[in-house]
């Protein structure tokens, strides 16, 4: 298992879900936040919707069907960055006067 | 150096035929000790081009076609069939597995799970549903993630996204429906010392577009390593009928009418068999666009989403892993040297 040194939390709570769910795994995430989720086999189209509903339920993130790209979901990194640019989005929303 | 372009994927239909009949006879009669095949036949293409392999290649007398309609089917389908066979001058037989699907609870399984999706949903007033993918593979690159939509009676449609558990449940029910057609089709095949020869092409069996033990469930693979427009070359040289050949591509699974390329393929295979020959080949994504007058980063997608599909779908295709021989107990093996 690879020990993460920089346990942030979106991160964290990402590999964890992995490890749990999808790679039903006793050890842990043991890939780096940038690999690639793909073309380790780590996803296919079911994991997918179970990160998508993830997502959704641990940090009350909406999933659009465009949003399920990998440019979003092919990574722990990218995940994190996408999490961390609805819920900004989201903050900005709520911000607006109305 | 000759541009890239469509016509890679051209193939020469006699030599072709030959080598498949030949591989037919050889790995049935020889290998397998069999008498002839049996082909299940739906009204598609790819089963077309296969009974008409198979007589080529055991004579009529010796293959058996069978239609597996259930109540989902396109009546259209069983009309095909037998316009087929009549071609190839075998005589159809034909097992409707519906009985043996509602033995599974198939329906009653699969609109549950179609229910929690959409309430309203009810087969029996004449509901349909099917599954599908996001048809802007080239323009977003989306991943494979799989929606239901549901027609209602008055024609009414409508697309929702499907969770986890929806997907296996659909999933697992509908594909009672390809073994049971598997199951079927061993019985003609063993009744006459037969094989069951496959119907899958390239693009279903490399994709993982078959149902493991259902239409994966073959003894021989006619046409699996010829791409969908290769087999469109060899049905115009077999003289599959006009009607076959000019039917588009349905996975004629759900009970609404559903082609492949909304189900699973994304691309029309004109596009996506000369990219596929591409990428199988070590030919660039920059070759294929400019060969191809498309954007080169609409090919890379492509490519893209046939590595993850051929990735996603292996364990479809693995034998049953096992272990090797077990480690005798030290003392028992001592009794061997006894």
């Amino acid at each position: 298992m690879i020990k993460k040194t920089d346990d942030r939390p979106v991160e964290a709570a990402i590999r964890g879900f992995i490890a749990a769910n999808l790679l039903y795994s006793e050890d842990g995430f043991a890939y780096s936040d940038d690999a690639s989720l793909i073309r380790e086999r780590i996803i296919d189209s079911l994991g997918v919707v179970e990160l998508a509903a993830f997502l959704g339920q641990r940090f009350g993130v909406r999933v659009e069907q465009s949003d399920v790209r990998p440019d979003n979901f092919d990574s722990v990194a990218k995940l994190a960055a996408f999490v961390g640019r609805k819920l900004s989005a989201a903050r900005s929303e709520a911000a607006q006067p109305a | 150096m000759t541009r890239f372009n469509h016509n890679v994927v051209k193939i020469d239909p006699g030599v072709e035929t030959e080598r498949i009949t030949g591989f037919l006879r050889n790995g049935v009669h020889r290998d397998m000790k069999r008498r002839g095949g049996v082909v299940g036949v739906s009204g598609g293409i790819d089963s077309a081009v296969v009974l008409a392999l198979s007589v080529r290649a055991f004579g009529a007398g010796n293959v058996t076609a069978v239609m597996l309609p259930d109540r989902d089917s396109d009546p259209l389908s069983e009309q095909l069939a037998r316009e087929l066979a009549a071609r190839c001058g075998v005589e159809p037989l034909r097992e409707d597995i519906t009985e043996a699907l509602e033995g599974f609870e198939c329906y009653r399984r699969r609109d549950d799970a179609v229910r929690r999706v959409f309430p309203d949903y009810d087969a029996d007033a004449g509901w349909k549903f099917k599954i599908v993918l996001p048809q802007d593979l080239l323009e977003a690159g989306t991943l494979n993630v799989y929606s239901v939509t549901a027609i209602a009676p008055d024609g009414r449609e409508e697309t929702r996204p499907l969770g986890a558990r929806e997907m296996l449940e659909i999933t697992a029910a509908s594909n009672l429906k390809q073994r049971s057609r598997m199951s079927a089709l061993y019985f003609h095949a063993e009744s006459r010392q037969y094989a069951v020869i496959g119907t899958s092409n390239k693009n279903e069996h490399a994709q993982g577009f078959f149902v493991k033990h259902g239409d994966g469930g073959v003894d021989i693979q006619a046409i699996a390593h010829l791409f969908k427009s290769q087999v469109y070359q060899l049905a115009r040289h077999l003289g599959v009928p006009p009607s076959i050949q000019r039917r588009p591509p349905t996975t004629d699974t759900y009970s609404a009418p559903c082609d492949q390329q909304e189900f699973f393929f994304r691309l029309p295979f004109a596009t996506l068999d000369p990219i596929w020959f591409a990428r199988d080949n070590n030919i660039s994504a920059a070759e294929v666009a400019q060969g191809m007058g498309m954007p080169e980063l609409h090919v890379q997608r492509v490519f893209d989403d046939i590595e993850t599909k051929q990735r996603t779908t292996e364990y479809l295709r693995l034998s049953p892993p096992m272990l090797g021989p077990a480690k005798p107990a030290h003392a028992s093996l001592e009794a061997c040297h006894d």
